[in-house]
């Protein structure tokens, strides 16, 4: 017998039984004497008896859910490498288990495809929390693998920022807008309008106003 | 100052896709506004920001409002040609509002109050940062100011000629503040500190900054200022050891590591110490306040619930220093260390144990013995009997000195009791007796005090307080009601005391008075066979009366003066300070003490 658990609240006692049970493989989510609903260990050990009995094998790891493109293509991926999209791990939480394909109209194919090779590189890490915002911000690295990963064309780029701003991946966003952000280091208006291809929609009248009403910023 | 050009106006959110380009459709174009924004969280260049904002009207809007956020300044240049902006009419954004943050440290001297006059219209500042810009007087200071109700963060350090008139503005308008540096400003003095400290509720880390630099510091008033921690409090014990009065109520989060790992072993020119509601203080706190602070005058642990009598142990080592002790709400105290208190502690003036709801008897016994006491607060220490009073009325020292005297929801007093009370305590000018039942009569209620306004018809029912003239009204009416009892209690007959048919034959009298008293005088006539019965009436009254008014301390403040305000409480406090310490040179002037019954805390 092999199961694999879902476990939400296992403590150090219960783990000892969950080890002379032969279960070889537990996820332990958290570690807890009582778990929020103040079930007892001793009343999970039950729950584990007959969960191991009939779903053994059926774990979380194991589960998938498809994803379907704009251009109608699915995608079968692990819930863990889904789970990296906010979006996409609230709505599998709300749905529960389904055979039904996820429908992403605002993505295509291609990017999508680059966007889960992303998550699935990523799938381990940790997930990010609300308040290390500034310290994502001060950090202007991007480490290699990201780097290379996003050394693609502009306009799937940005495709890719518009992705994961949709999809609600954080980190994602971040390296995206970081990437951008280089790409405008030290250039002039005029070289940024033409890098990104933007039309420049100032009268010559109003662009003169607010080069002269930002004339004092300057760096240190 | 708003635009008449459309074009921060637009409320568009995403650079028109209909652009005609040269080749394709640009993406960058088509991004919408909020992830332009994402992107230039990441320029952290002010010179590439400004050449964003030059790019496009959708990137304009997206990166002006960051690149004046916190405008950074290399030159007096570069300041004089961002004032210009602010001065000219017609500006394409309301620029003065978009500026949060100003740190002119690097400018130092450069900077003068004509300059902050001109800054006057940065309604939104947040963050003010003017350390070293010496040349900066009120004049400035208070122009800038004047419309920053925002400001969470001013440092001043070093300005040498500004006064307390900046940080009563301070105090007055930027509620929000949480630093404030003013060290080496040499014109401030306490009463700005206060200002600030008093309504400054978010106050963080000004204190490290006060303590450092002001090692003679007299008097810190700390009260209210919530967020104050462990960490902030070291700094004054380690630098302000000259302190005299420290006053940290409702400083909420302080523990016993406050005292026992930072207080130094020697704090011995501390007066007063008040800790209302500091609740996580406990006995060993105690200890080590008593041992640092041998001559502690003014001692305040109301709300201090995990007091116990060991920590009233520790407190009567102050011994003949202690003036004033308020254990209100301190609830595990028992007749034991009150006891003990009141041996050791022989020049107590006031005492307040208000909802310690263990004591009896006992405990007003001893008390009765002090010399001194001028005031004695025992509300809803329900146990309490007429044989308290009783006692100190026997005791010719308390009779002569007591001149306020709080018995709310002491439900068993009977009007014998009081009565012989208020003809032998001659200096007596408050009594409250709200909520015990004996009183509730109309023809008693007559001559006390109204009701403050904001009371609920409940709490005008059982409101029952006397003072000035009202005393001497009651007295008269209960000497008139019970003239042959004062003199037997005179002769001091104890089977005489209560007089049961002389009252009940008062036609006056109706059966609710009759019934609330029943129990007591059962005990009198009875001498002491039923102690529970007794107990079992006295809760059961008093969960009445909780039930109707839940907070003694409200009431005690509605009951002492109408005036809730934090601001008058705290002036009224640093009254009764100043009179206790007249009354102590000039023991018998009873005008002066008139304020003491304000305080008390909310």
């Amino acid at each position: 017998m092999k199961p694999i658990l879902p476990i939400h609240v296992v403590g150090v006692e219960m783990f000892k039984i969950l080890v002379d049970l032969r279960c070889t493989t537990v996820r332990i989510v958290s570690c807890n004497d009582q778990d929020e609903n103040g079930i007892s260990l001793r009343a999970l050990l039950d729950g584990v008896l007959i969960f191991s009995g009939d779903h053994a094998g059926n774990s979380v790891e194991n589960k998938k859910v498809t994803l379907k493109s704009c251009d109608d293509v699915e995608f079968k991926v692990d819930i863990p490498v889904a789970s990296r999209s906010i979006l996409l791990k609230n709505m599998i939480e709300d749905v529960g288990e389904t055979d039904q394909s996820i429908p992403l109209p605002n993505v295509n194919e291609k990017v999508l495809k680059k966007v889960l090779e992303w998550c699935e590189h990523h799938v381990n890490d940790p997930q990010p929390t609300n308040d290390d915002d500034d310290s994502r911000r001060r950090n202007t690295e991007i480490d290699d693998w990201d780097q290379r990963f996003l050394n693609v064309e502009q306009d799937m780029l940005f495709e890719i920022i518009l992705a994961a701003n949709y999809l609600d991946i954080k980190p994602l966003l971040d390296i995206g807008c970081k990437t951008v952000a280089n790409m405008i280091k030290g250039k002039s208006p005029e070289e940024i309008r033409s890098t990104f291809n933007i039309v420049n929609d100032f009268t010559p009248e109003e662009e003169e106003q607010i080069r002269k009403e930002n004339e004092w910023a300057e760096d240190r | 100052m708003s635009s008449e050009k459309n074009f921060p106006a637009q409320t568009v959110k995403q650079a028109s896709p209909s652009q005609p380009t040269s080749n394709s459709l640009a993406k960058a174009a088509t991004i919408p506004s909020e992830l332009i924004f994402q992107i230039f969280k990441y320029v952290t260049s002010t010179t590439d920001l400004k050449s964003c904002i030059l790019v496009c009207k959708s990137w304009c809007r997206c990166g002006v409002e960051q690149l004046w956020h916190k405008p950074v300044f290399t030159s007096n240049q570069s300041l004089f040609k961002l004032l210009f902006t602010l001065s000219r009419g017609s500006q394409t954004f309301p620029y003065s509002f978009l500026i949060r943050r100003l740190n002119f440290s690097f400018l130092g001297e450069n900077i003068t109050d004509q300059i902050l006059s001109r800054l006057s219209s940065c309604e939104r500042l947040e963050r003010l940062t003017l350390g070293g810009c010496i040349r900066i007087t009120d004049t400035g200071l208070l122009r800038l100011l004047e419309k920053a109700d925002g400001l969470i963060a001013l440092d001043v350090s070093d300005i040498e000629n500004f006064t307390d008139a900046v940080l009563d503005l301070v105090g007055e308008r930027c509620r929000r503040l949480q630093g404030l540096n003013v060290s080496s400003c040499k014109k401030v003095t306490d009463k700005g500190i206060m200002s600030v400290a008093s309504r400054c509720r978010s106050l963080r880390r000004v204190l490290v900054v006060l303590a450092k630099n002001c090692p003679h510091l007299l008097e810190l008033d700390l009260t209210n200022c919530n967020q104050i921690t462990n960490g902030a409090i070291q700094p004054v014990f380690e630098h302000c050891t000259q302190l005299r009065e420290l006053r940290l109520a409702y400083c909420t989060h302080l523990t016993d590591d406050s005292f026992i790992k930072t207080m130094p072993s020697i704090f011995e020119q501390l007066r007063v110490l008040d800790l209302t509601s500091c609740a996580h203080i406990t006995d060993q706190a105690i200890h080590k306040i008593v041992h640092s602070a041998p001559k502690l005058r003014n001692l305040v642990l109301a709300k201090c619930g995990h007091i116990t009598d060991e920590g009233v142990y520790y407190i009567t080592r102050l011994g003949r220093h202690l003036h004033y002790l308020h254990l209100g709400h301190c609830s595990l105290i028992t007749d034991h260390s009150i006891t003990h208190l009141a041996r050791h502690c022989t020049r107590l003036r006031y005492l307040d144990m208000a909802c310690c709801t263990q004591l009896t008897d006992a405990s007003v016994f001893e008390l009765s013995h002090l010399p001194k006491l001028r005031r004695i607060g025992l509300v809803k220490c329900a146990l309490i009997t007429d044989q308290a009073i009783y006692a100190l009325i026997e005791n010719r020292a308390a009779a002569y000195t007591l001149e306020r005297v709080h018995l709310s929801y002491c439900v068993n007093l009977t009007i014998p009791a009081i009565s012989d009370l208020v003809s032998f305590c001659s200096r007596l000018t408050h009594l409250s007796l709200t909520g015990v039942p004996a009183f509730l009569r109309p023809e008693i209620q007559r001559y006390c005090r109204l009701p403050p306004k904001e009371f609920t018809p409940h709490q005008r029912q059982v409101f029952c307080v006397f003072s000035g003239k009202g005393v001497k009204e009651l007295k008269n009416y209960l000497n008139g009601l019970h003239r042959c009892r004062v003199t037997s209690v005179v002769s001091n007959n104890d089977d005489d005391r209560v007089v049961q048919p002389e009252i009940t034959g008062n036609a006056d009298v109706d059966d609710s008075y009759d019934n609330s008293r029943g129990p007591r005088n059962i005990r009198h006539m009875g001498h002491d066979e039923s102690p529970d019965v007794d107990e079992g009436g006295a809760n059961n009254n008093a969960r009445k009366n909780n039930a109707g008014e839940n907070n003694t301390e409200e009431n005690n403040i509605k009951e002492n003066n109408a005036n809730e305000n934090n601001k008058d409480e705290n002036s009224a406090v640093k009254k009764v300070e100043n009179d206790v310490d007249q009354n102590a040179v000039e023991n018998n002037d009873i005008n002066t003490n008139n304020s003491s019954n304000t305080w008390t805390f909310g």
